[in-house]
């Protein structure tokens, strides 16, 4: 099914292009949703990735699985939005607290996902954006360097101060 | 991207966890703003494909215009040198076996003469001996048994005035000229060879022509074979603008018929008709509808103009320079346009432009008199002695604003046609 899909895209039809983006819509948006500070940022980015997806799925190896080609791309195109608009941005950070999660299970069992994205969000995009890559897509500080153009330092910090103000919001809305 | 599974920390496991378990609900006007993005990026990329299909077809047709030259110019050169040796026969100083009757039989001078030249024009230049005078002895036994009726008519033409070896050879040239366009140039220098006295000193006269034409043997060619009308269909890309030379947008195309009349050689009034596509985009203030046409006075961003109209151009034509089958020619007229039918979409950058003005479409049918002057730059090809090829470049400058929206326009391209002399 899938593959057919994937030939009428590449044949340009709009139908197909629309079966596919219908189809990962809500996986897309899963992910541009966390980088972006607004749903109507998340569905920008994610239609730029899908215009990526359709001006280059010739070069997608059928054989391979979509999702993570997909996946790889939306990512790509959030580190993208994140540094055409970093200098758009003023850094907002929390005041750090000192709270240890791992004693707050109890909270975080109650939250939803909708809440974790809207938490996610109001990170400053420096650390959000740092926080997805480390814990949500798994790459290694080493790797998020490259990509945000930081020092490894300023990674392992930025998480720290990410994990820190996610504590802190948490602490906020659901103690 | 790593495992990070061994990762304890409570905090990110549960953000691991809980990324995983998105339920979002579709949104059709997400993939509405794509599919316009899509719609955009086809039509830059039909775009961009018809102007590499333009240009290549350009490109051929050069080819094919270098390739004829070319073909022409190797025949012309094979024939110069078929031309070089029919001279150097022609003039070569008689046998000693058949001096004295060349001398005092003009008669049978006129039939060797005759006879040399049929022969040698069935045989291979290249087959000519080296020694002339046996080579011509050869010939005028072998070609006199063969040419009795060709003797016969010359014979009985040998009373009158005419020069027959002169005949011969125009008739020579003009069959050679016919089998290549533009060769005439040769004819004039070969008429011009007295060939009534073969006696020693004519024939060291007759070698001091030059083997290339006069220069001015090119323009009696020219002058021969200009008849007064030519008739021409042509065809070729347009590509329009507004407000200046620049920013053009999709190609249009021109096809239509030409009429042309030669006032003098070089120069000539022409008239025709084209059919013509005008695409274009104008920005909000090089385009004037009728005041209060915009709804709440908001001026579209970008308005494509997509319009076919006739186009009836009346210029004078002056041949710049000419070479022995082609020419080079410039042109300078006037355009009128009438439109036919005019078909507007203006673009709006705000988001919320849904209740304003989207589109004007009409057959208008109105006539703008002499609202363009048009320049152009041309090369001709006679590809035989009625027909020829050109290739135009052209570019319309406004004179006047057009259209229901007003314009000034500005178009270019390239015209290609093939022209019918009326002789």
């Amino acid at each position: 099914m899938i593959k057919e899909i994937i030939k009428g895209c590449r044949k340009r039809r709009r139908e197909s292009q629309k079966k596919l983006y219908q189809r990962f819509y809500a996986y897309g948006m899963s992910i541009t949703l966390r980088y972006a500070d607004s749903r109507g940022e998340a569905a920008e980015i994610l239609n730029d990735a899908f215009m990526k997806v359709f001006n280059n799925i010739s070069s997608y190896d059928t054989d391979r699985p979509f999702k993570p080609w997909l996946r790889r791309i939306i990512v790509n195109t959030a580190i993208n939005h994140y540094h055409k608009h970093e200098n758009d941005r003023q850094q907002v950070d929390f005041e750090l607290v000192e709270h240890e999660m791992g004693q707050r299970q109890d909270i975080l069992s109650g939250i939803s996902y909708d809440e974790i994205v809207e938490m996610v969000q109001q990170l400053s995009p420096a650390y959000r954006t740092v926080f997805n890559l480390y814990v949500i897509e798994g790459f290694k500080h080493r790797e998020i360097a490259e990509m945000l153009n930081i020092a490894v330092g300023t990674s392992k910090s930025n998480l720290s101060k990410a994990k820190k103000n996610l504590q802190s919001i948490v602490e906020k809305n659901f103690s | 991207m790593s495992n990070q599974d061994k990762n304890s920390d409570p905090l990110e496991e549960f953000f691991r966890e809980k990324s995983q378990e998105y339920d979002i609900e579709y949104h059709e006007e997400d993939w509405q703003k794509l599919e316009a993005r899509l719609d955009q990026a086809d039509q830059q990329r039909r775009q961009q494909r018809r102007r590499w299909i333009a240009a290549a077809v350009i490109a051929m047709l050069f080819a094919v215009l270098a390739y004829i030259t070319y073909d022409q110019q190797l025949k012309i050169n094979e024939l110069n040198d078929e031309l070089s040796n029919q001279e150097n026969i022609t003039t070569l100083p008689p046998s000693s076996d058949s001096t004295d009757d060349q001398s005092t039989d003009p008669t049978k001078q006129t039939e060797n003469e005759a006879d040399l030249l049929t022969k040698k024009t069935e045989q291979e230049p290249n087959k000519a001996t080296n020694d002339p005078s046996q080579q011509s002895r050869k010939d005028s036994k072998i070609a006199t048994g063969q040419n009795k009726d060709f003797k016969q008519n010359i014979e009985q033409q040998s009373n009158s005035t005419f020069d027959i070896s002169t005949i011969e050879f125009k008739e020579k040239s003009l069959a050679i000229a016919k089998a290549s366009p533009g060769f005439d140039g040769r004819s004039p220098a070969i008429s011009a060879i007295k060939p009534t006295n073969f006696s020693g000193t004519e024939n060291t006269k007759v070698r001091q022509f030059p083997s290339s034409p006069p220069n001015n043997s090119v323009q009696l060619a020219a002058q021969r074979r200009a008849p007064r009308f030519t008739i021409g269909v042509l065809v070729g890309p347009d590509l329009s603008t507004v407000g200046g030379m620049s920013n053009f947008y999709d190609p249009g195309y021109k096809f239509g018929v030409s009429f042309e009349y030669n006032l003098t050689q070089n120069l000539a009034i022409s008239a025709g008709a084209q059919r013509t596509m005008v695409r274009y985009v104008a920005s909000g203030s090089e385009y004037s509808p009728p005041q209060g046409y915009w709804s709440y006075g908001v001026v579209p961003d970008k308005t494509v103009g997509e319009c076919i109209l006739i186009d009836i151009p009346i210029s004078l034509k002056y041949d710049v320079k000419h070479f022995r089958h082609s020419r080079l020619y410039a042109t300078a007229g006037l355009s009128s346009y009438i439109m036919l039918d005019e078909d507007y979409k203006f673009r709006y950058n705000q988001s919320n432009s849904s209740n304003l003005k989207q589109r004007w479409h009409e057959r208008t049918g109105t006539t703008h008199w002499m609202s363009n002057a048009t320049l152009s730059v041309g090369y001709e090809l006679d590809l035989s002695q009625t027909l020829s090829l050109r290739a135009e470049p052209f570019v319309k400058l406004p004179l006047q604003q057009v259209g229901w929206g007003n314009v000034n326009l500005y178009s270019m391209g390239t015209f290609v046609s093939i022209n019918y002399k009326l002789h």
